[in-house]
């Protein structure tokens, strides 16, 4: 059985910025993450030690999410401030390949790339999912919307792809035709509750993940999301592909845990995902969509951004970001410290295996 | 905010509108952009009302919380409280329209030109008002308080 341990001999990155994805490049060698700095960060991790290589700039806002080619060494990312971009991240410079200004009005909250990277999809505030060619950033379409979007994602049969608002509303698109054919119910992971004047819109589908057969799809976020303190249980929902339904709904953590930030599914077919609020708050857990109860989760892990497998299947790369929480002045010896990230690798760990004591 | 204009037809002299929610500790983003909407059409429409009314030079404008927010995100993705510097708006009688007074560094974090509190405000306002600003009106445990702070002047920038 999978499960994850910290400890002293794990491989720490550290970035002296919050970071929101960490993910590795197909090829294994290289770890890219980006965040708040408007940076693609990377590290090349096939020597003894890990290498930080030139960050890849251009972006003006934060980089909140990137997908990477499956075969070719190019990273495509967007930022809040509109601009999506290409970049070679195998090359020393780190040259663009090319990018995009006002791709959206506004903040772009997801990107995926279609399968074989025929078509790159973005979603954002700006209430469209736009497609694009993943080659140059000719356009290709746009799906419009009715709210905010924060998560796309491609079906593995390229056929089709979802879509996440703020109201839990998961939309299937017939990519051939542009159509929406169809809408799954994460309803749950919203809430407005007008009559006792919360005025906010709480929560939504944040992010979408399909397994590798196509056949379930994980949405995560919160479960009854409140505003203000943005407390609530993560949570994701496991839907069958087929049928539409709510194949399980898997919480994990407290009432004020905050937000799932990833999710994704192991290749032998069990949920990996991972939660953040404030510090020292939020899990790191896998659960099978079979079973009632998750079968691993760790509180050692948390305030977690993403949890990336490697492709050799024996490592993890676990991002955290903290910054200090707290009311008035949170300075230090006259400075206002900044938020920090840290990514561990690790293994997944041999349960049988002596255990390690935590870092 | 309709029904404060109504009273203010109607004749009543104080109005205070209320918005609860606005403690965005976690998931700022998201909630700025579902809450920020919310207050931005309704405050330009008030204000608009006032002018084809002919009632905004008669009546002082506040927009105002009791604190700022973290210039720096949390761990949450949220703002904490943040008293160093933060920003108010007012507008209609007695205040001078369009000007910008203050500033802070390029960091937002703390205030570059002179600073202003509370008291200064109220200074502002009542002078706006034509309210005297030693009015004594309060009585605290027999100890009579002006309705402004002593300490403090108008902020002159600020007047018509």
């Amino acid at each position: 059985m999978y499960e994850l341990n910290p400890s002293k001999s794990d491989l720490v990155l550290k970035h002296d910025r919050q970071l929101w994805q960490a993910r590795f490049t197909p090829c294994g060698r290289f770890l890219i993450a980006c965040g708040y700095d408007a940076t693609l960060q990377r590290w090349d991790i096939s020597g003894a030690e890990p290498r930080l290589m030139t960050p890849l700039t251009g972006h003006e806002g934060w980089v909140q999410s990137i997908a990477i080619h499956p075969t070719e060494p190019r990273v495509y990312s967007a930022d809040s401030w509109g601009r999506i971009g290409c970049w070679d991240y195998a090359s020393e410079s780190g040259t663009a390949t090319w990018t995009k200004a006002d791709a959206h009005d506004g903040w772009i909250r997801s990107v995926a790339l279609a399968p074989g990277a025929t078509m790159l999809a973005t979603a954002g505030n700006d209430k469209v999912v736009r497609l694009w060619s993943p080659t140059d950033g000719k356009p290709l379409g746009e799906l419009p919307h009715p709210l905010r979007i924060f998560s796309v994602a491609f079906h593995p049969d390229g056929k089709s792809l979802v879509s996440g608002d703020l109201e839990g509303t998961i939309r299937q698109w017939d990519i051939a035709t542009r159509t929406e054919t169809r809408k799954l119910d994460a309803g749950r992971l919203y809430s407005h509750d007008a009559a006792n004047n919360q005025i906010q819109h709480c929560g939504g589908a944040r992010i979408l993940a399909f397994d590798a057969s196509g056949k379930r799809l994980a949405c995560g976020g919160q479960k009854e999301p409140q505003g203000g303190f943005a407390k609530g249980t993560p949570c994701v929902l496991v839907f069958d592909w087929e049928s539409g339904e709510l194949l399980r709904e898997m919480p994990m953590g407290g009432s004020e845990d905050g937000f799932t930030y990833d999710v994704g599914f192991h290749p032998e077919g069990f949920v990996i995902a991972t939660s953040s609020a404030f510090p020292g708050k939020g899990h790191t857990w896998f659960w099978k969509p079979e079973e009632e109860k998750a079968f691993f989760s760790s509180n050692k892990l948390t305030n977690g951004r993403t949890l990336s497998i490697h492709p050799d299947g024996k490592r993890v790369a676990f991002l955290s970001s903290n910054s200090p929480n707290g009311n008035g002045r949170s300075l230090k010896e006259g400075g206002y410290a900044g938020g920090f990230a840290e990514i561990r690798i690790l293994p997944f760990a041999d349960p049988n295996a002596p255990q390690t004591p935590a870092s | 905010m309709l029904m404060g204009r109504r009273l203010l037809e109607a004749g009543v002299r104080f109005v205070k509108v209320n918005s609860y929610f606005w403690d965005s500790h976690g998931d700022h983003f998201n909630a700025c952009e579902s809450l920020i909407p919310q207050f931005d059409q309704p405050f330009a429409a008030l204000i608009e009302d006032l002018h084809e009314r002919g009632m905004l030079d008669n009546v002082l404008v506040i927009a105002m919380s009791e604190f700022g927010r973290t210039p720096r995100i949390n761990s949450h993705v949220g703002r904490d409280h943040w008293p160093e510097a933060w920003s108010v708006v007012m507008g209609g009688c007695g205040i001078k329209r369009g000007h910008v007074v203050g500033a802070t560094n390029k960091l937002g974090t703390f205030v570059e030109s002179e600073e202003f509190d509370i008291g200064h405000l109220f200074h502002t306002w009542f002078r706006a008002l034509d309210v005297p600003p030693e009015l004594m009106e309060y009585n605290v445990n027999r100890q009579p308080l002006p309705v402004a702070h002593e300490g403090c002047g108008p902020i002159p920038e600020l007047l018509a």
